[in-house]
């Protein structure tokens, strides 16, 4: 997976986060949104982000590129190419974003403004950032609108959004995203909106983005399978907390964490027997609003102890394997060969 | 929270008690927490008081004239004053805004009620009754509404229930078109289709999903309503056009204290003025605040 | 199959339906060539092309039996759904309930009918009047119904409650103190008020999260079970079809491309469409994603759809008679038919 990459071996770290936490304070409660997150995501690499709805890792992304809200606390820090992002000011966190820092967002009909032309919203960081004449950005503009795979860029660059698809805004807004060719591209659940065959194109244009342009990227889903397919390395989130962190084969073939493996075991897939009965994980996700010093999962988890419910689980770590669970899935048994997932 | 009362709101399935979220009441909290739209209520609640249960312990007598006791300065007996036929002025204020108010309260009942149920049957029904209705509307907004006042009232003889009628019957435009808008909007969500499968009939339909989710901007708009009937009763009894003495209201008496102007009694013109000006005041705040608890100006589910 | 059905085109074999080897051969619900046009604009709008949301389907269901319809958007699955349930009439061909056309019922019969077949929407933030408890919604159908008491509907919705996983103190909870789950729990008890014999289920799963799909997938089938439940469900997500489905029909641009039994049609799709489409699902199994070509293109409109068959435009094996006429349907075996003139499997001799 590493393609030649100018300016560095792929691999090197481009984006660290170290022990983030992100607290956002509502007028009767505080969400703990994101608590002690700690990734790195290197060059010519994809890091998989997924998690449930409410797990922290769309206040991670907006948090990773400098969009929080007013009423967020941020704590811990994120390095970008070695410098500090945690803590800067808006006006310094606005040169960031866009020039070093890309960002897609999930909905490409509200990323983009339907009154500003395509070409327009492309090259407007451009234009921003370096100062470029309207025709050297519109330039620019079509050469990535070329590289994300649009047809015919030249006449693009005067459509408005609603003229186009809905895969194509969403190549329009990465081309957008990575026109300053920014360290790092940050992807919150780009294909959610999208059919499952416009998503397939779109997964696949970040594959090459990684091989062509040595891209580090940080993409944000839900879906599993998305992250089976595309990701080299997966960070699964819940409650805000990590669970589970390590390559894609390691956590897939053999999860650790109980929530992993009790996702893997609930999800249908095309070979998943029919009409069986599925399994289903009890319960729901917890309400970040208190401050749990336990395992967030305990609740719902078939391995569950009493000390489970009584202090935070250490992290354990085989390799670039890391996890945190009393009870790991596949290691307490004397059979490791096959990763247990409740059924 | 407990570890245990924490691992209690985790827990089990779906039987589980309701996840903690706001309430249907957050809109009262964030309106209680602006101190704008309480300033509002609070004079509205004073003004009222005043009005209808002043004179239970100021009485002054408003029938009859007092010729020879006219337009005397604020003093011992009078703390504001008489007007020009001799009408203690703090008395009259009360009583002025008894009618002021009533009539303004009914009218903006009035429009209000028209205009929901004109705007969402329109808006519901769609298609060429939705386009017919709304062409109506359109036709008597272009009337200019003071004109159109002029000549109701003086058509049929003022009397409060008259006034309301007349001030509500070109008031209900606008909430006509608002209430068109929130139906238009909400006939396309699912749970309305759900209650069309449902074979809920339309009537039903009408009131129980789309009126009941349009509350927000109604209630908005008719403190607005309740302001603007203010002014507009105001208007028509400074044109003479208002319920004749011996009753009064504030527009009244603002336009019989403008002939003295320069006799500089002011007390027969800042008095009513400044009370209708609080109350418009008030009423626009809590129509903002109103606006602002239900998040009507973002974008909104 | 049902002798009443126009042929397709061709003059070929039975539209897409499961064929019963045994039991009772007549289906619960057929669509019969329906289609559904939209014409766009007001009262003053010049004749712009009308969008061909459905065009030309024959469909039959089973009764007790789950027929899945799977397509991307703009396919017309979710029209599909409206028109059996009566929120859109066809504008051509009929939907016929146990063999009596829907649009020939009047009065009493019709209305009977129509809470034979009901609803569960898919977005279970905006299927629940936020204003209403959910007691209140689930009993709606009853009273709009009408003929039972109060103290019935009372009684029959603590029934439905328990039924599908939910206690009695919710009842009095509004839709926004619930969960995901909890609300799409309400939506399904809401559907089997009237006991009907069909409920069309529009992406019952889609916006809920991985781990609450189970439970309700779970629910679902329970309750099929439990009340011979007949299924029309419509979804985007293949993997939930495959699941669930006893036969899959696949939408593309308005009409039915294939349509096979779930093994059968994993195993040898015909139509190239399905075949990406099977392609296009992302496996959660490490390293997968290489060998597949993706589908090329995008979705034509609807309101200029292509000549000939409608797919041509994306389609890796289009040849210029696929320009030309629209590709017959065949049958490929005993419930496997599909239209293209370039199938991926071979036909079954006529």
């Amino acid at each position: 997976m590493s393609g030649p990459a100018a300016g560095g071996a792929a691999g090197d770290p481009v984006l660290e986060v170290d022990g983030l936490s992100v607290d956002i304070r509502l007028r009767r409660a505080t969400v703990h949104a994101v608590d002690g997150v700690s990734l790195v995501v290197g060059r010519s690499e994809i890091v998989g982000v997924v998690g449930e709805s409410g797990c922290g890792k769309s206040t991670l992304a907006l948090a990773l590129a400098g969009l929080l809200p007013e009423n967020a606390v941020v704590r811990g820090s994120i390095r970008l190419g070695g410098r500090e992002l945690a803590g800067l000011r808006e006006r310094d966190l606005r040169t960031v974003r866009g020039a070093e820092v890309g960002i897609v967002f999930q909905d490409p009909m509200t990323s983009l403004n339907p009154t500003k032309r395509i070409g327009v919203q492309v090259g407007e960081t451009l234009r921003l950032q370096r100062g470029l004449s309207r025709a050297a950005a519109a330039s620019a503009a079509a050469e990535m609108l070329d590289l994300v795979g649009l047809p015919r860029p030249r006449e693009q660059l005067d459509r408005f959004p609603h003229e186009l698809s809905g895969g194509m805004r969403q190549r329009a807004v990465i081309a957008a995203a990575l026109i300053c060719e920014p360290k790092v591209l940050i992807a919150d659940e780009p294909t959610t909106a999208l059919d499952v065959t416009t998503q397939s194109q779109i997964l696949e244009l970040f594959d090459r983005l990684r091989e062509t342009l040595g891209m580090a990227t940080l993409l944000v889903t839900h879906d599993m399978g998305v992250v089976a397919g595309h990701a080299d390395r997966v960070f699964v989130m819940y409650a805000g907390r990590e669970a589970e962190t390590g390559s894609t084969a390691d956590v897939f073939d053999t999860p650790r964490h109980r929530y992993t493996a009790a996702l893997l075991a609930s999800i249908l897939r095309l070979d998943t027997p029919r009409k069986q009965g599925l399994y289903a994980i009890p319960g729901r996700p917890p309400d970040l609003t208190a401050a749990l010093p336990c395992c967030p999962f305990a609740p719902r988890c078939p391995a569950a102890t009493q000390e489970c419910t009584e202090q935070e689980p250490p992290s354990a770590q085989a390799g670039g394997h890391r996890w945190r669970c009393f009870h790991p899935a596949g290691l307490d048994e004397p059979a490791p060969e096959t990763a247990e997932a409740p059924r | 929270m407990s570890i245990e009362e924490v691992a209690a709101t985790l827990t089990a399935d779906d039987r589980a008690g309701p996840r903690p979220a706001e309430g249907g009441r957050g809109w009262l909290r964030r309106f209680a927490d602006n101190r704008m739209a309480l300033a509002g209520v609070a004079v509205v609640v004073l003004l009222t008081i005043f009005c209808f249960l002043g004179p239970l312990f100021y009485h002054t007598d408003q029938v009859h004239t007092r010729i020879g006791m006219e337009t005397l300065p604020p003093g011992p007996g009078h703390p504001l004053g008489t007007d020009n036929v001799g009408y203690d002025q703090l008395g009259r204020l009360m009583v002025g805004g008894q009618t002021s108010l009533e009539v303004a309260f009914g009218a903006a009942a009035v429009a209000v009620l028209l205009g929901v149920f004109w705007g969402s049957v329109a808006g519901y029904a769609g298609g060429l009754l939705d386009g017919a209705m709304m062409r109506v509307v359109d036709a008597l907004l272009a009337i200019p509404a003071l004109f159109l006042l002029l000549f109701l009232a003086t058509v049929f003889r003022p009397s409060v229930p008259m006034l309301i009628i007349v001030v509500g019957l070109t008031a209900w435009l606008v909430p006509a078109r608002l209430v068109r808008g929130e139906a238009l909007s909400l006939r396309t969500r699912e749970y309305v289709q759900a209650a069309k499968t449902m074979g809920v009939r339309p009537p039903t339909l009408v009131m129980r999903h789309i009126v009941s989710n349009s509350v927000g901007t109604i209630l908005v708009n008719s403190t607005f309503q309740v302001a603007d009937a203010i002014l507009v009763v105001a208007a028509l009894s400074f044109l003479g056009l208002g319920i004749p003495p011996p009753a009064a209201n504030w527009g009244s008496m603002l336009s019989d204290g403008l002939n003295y102007t320069y006799s500089g009694y002011w007390w027969l013109t800042y008095p009513p003025g400044i009370a209708i000006v609080l109350t418009v005041v008030a009423f626009n705040l809590i129509g903002d605040g109103l606006r602002d608890a239900f998040g009507l100006d973002a974008r909104r589910r | 199959m049902t002798g009443d059905t126009p042929a397709a085109p061709h003059g070929d074999p039975a539209p897409h339906g499961d064929p019963a080897p045994h039991g009772d051969p007549a289906p619960l619900v057929e669509l019969a060539g329906v289609t559904k046009h939209y014409r766009p604009g007001g009262m003053f709008a010049r004749s712009a092309a009308p969008v061909q949301a459905v065009s030309g389907v024959d469909l039959a269901v089973r009764a007790g039996t789950t027929l899945g319809i799977v397509g991307e958007s703009g396919c017309g699955k979710s029209t599909l759904g409206r028109l059996l349930v009566g929120l859109e009439n066809p504008t051509e061909g009929e939907v016929r309930l146990r063999g009596q056309p829907l649009a020939a019922m009047r009065g009493a019969e019709r209305r009977a009918a129509r809470y034979e077949i009901q609803m569960m929407f898919q977005d279970p933030y905006a299927s629940l009047n936020p204003r209403m408890h959910v007691g209140r919604i689930i009993e709606e159908p009853l009273r709009a119904r009408g003929g039972s008491t109060r103290a019935q509907r009372q009684a029959r919705v603590s029934t439905l409650v328990e039924e599908v996983g939910l206690s009695a103190s919710q009842l009095h909870r509004y839709p926004r103190e619930l969960s995901g789950g909890q609300r799409q729990r309400v939506g399904l008890a809401r559907a089997l008020a009237t006991s009907p014999a069909l409920i069309v289920a529009d992406e019952p799963v889609s916006a809920l999260d991985v781990s609450v799909r189970s439970q309700i997938l779970n629910l679902m089938a329970g309750v099929q079970a439990e009340h011979q439940l007949t299924y029309f469900m419509v979804s985007h997500d293949l993997t939930v079809i495959h699941y669930f489905a006893d036969h899959i029909a696949v939408m593309y641009l308005g009409k039915i491309v294939e349509s096979a039994g779930p093994e059968e049609l994993f195993r040898r799709p015909a139509h190239h469409y399905t075949r990406a489409l099977i392609d296009a699902v992302p496996q959660p199994v490490a390293g997968q994603a290489a060998a597949r070509e993706a589908i090329r293109g995008e979705l034509p409109s609807a309101a200029a759809p292509p000549s000939g068959c409608r797919f041509r435009t994306r389609c890796p094996a289009a040849q210029p008679v696929c320009a030309e006429s629209e590709p017959p349907l065949r049958a490929f075996g005993p419930a496997h038919r599909a239209a293209c003139h370039f199938p991926l499997a071979e036909p079954e001799p006529a």
